[in-house]
């Protein structure tokens, strides 16, 4: 696997809902600020799958699809709106996906 | 009741890998590589339903529900409209401390039987250890 760093697109709450439409996750607190209020956050969070998706993304841009066979992650923290996550891989096929000083996602590539 | 459930099929699902799903995540992401990304990422098995029906059963409740985890290993991309047969599966269930811990297996099939993707969701209940759910 290639080593490589890539700041991906920040996602608004709009990336949110679409993501969540072709999904069909339609949990609120990706999308109601009162709704996540309630749950002591102080904003609206992305959903898991759509960070896991982002950092295989950048790994499928670095490396092309044909030589991943699967990509497995732990989701360490919230990702909240227009966060610019910074994904990062190594040759071992380890991949993190961080805001600020924050790690988001740690996870590993399955080579083909 | 919980620990019954384990290695019970929660729901099949027969759907298509719209191409017109797959746009709308290719827009989304808007990279480069978005087109190739949502031929692999372009279903959340536990939501196949385009509901959470498959915590319901299981007692979760959704506001009280973290993801802890995801992992997806694929055969080859989703053809844009290809039939696809979803079989969703509770693979592990453990109680730790106060905490219950999921592992949802979603499994993606052509039609004839042929393995498209295999998926594993680890969902985290807080405060959901000893509770009951669907037989």
């Amino acid at each position: 696997m290639k080593s490589f760093t890539i700041k991906a697109p920040a996602m608004g709450t709009e990336q949110f809902v679409r993501y969540g439409a072709t999904v069909g996750d339609f949990n609120p607190v990706h999308y109601d600020l009162n709704f996540a209020k309630e749950l002591k956050l102080p904003a609206v969070i992305s959903q898991g799958p759509l960070t896991f998706t982002l950092a295989l993304d950048a790994a499928i841009a670095e490396n092309g699809l044909d030589s991943i066979a699967g990509f497995k992650a732990r989701i360490t923290a919230p990702v909240f709106p227009d966060t610019a996550l910074t994904i990062t891989g190594d040759a071992d096929g380890n991949v993190t996906a961080a805001s600020g000083e924050t790690t988001c996602l740690e996870g590993e590539l399955s080579p083909r | 009741m919980i620990p019954e459930l384990k290695g019970k099929v929660l729901k099949t699902q027969k759907t298509r890998a719209y191409a017109a799903r797959m746009a709308d995540l290719e827009a989304t992401l808007g990279t480069p590589t978005a087109a190739e990304t949502a031929r692999v990422a372009l279903f959340f098995g536990v939501t196949i339903g385009r509901d959470f029906d498959v915590l319901d059963k299981m007692g979760m409740v959704l506001n009280e529900t973290l993801m802890g985890g995801h992992e997806i290993t694929w055969t080859r991309p989703f053809e844009p409209d290809e039939e696809v047969e979803v079989t969703v599966t509770l693979a592990d269930v453990q109680d730790r401390g106060k905490n219950r811990i999921a592992v949802i297996e979603s499994l993606f099939q052509a039609p004839g039987g042929e393995e498209i993707q295999r998926q594993y969701s680890t969902f985290v209940h807080l405060g959901g250890a000893g509770r009951g759910g669907e037989a």
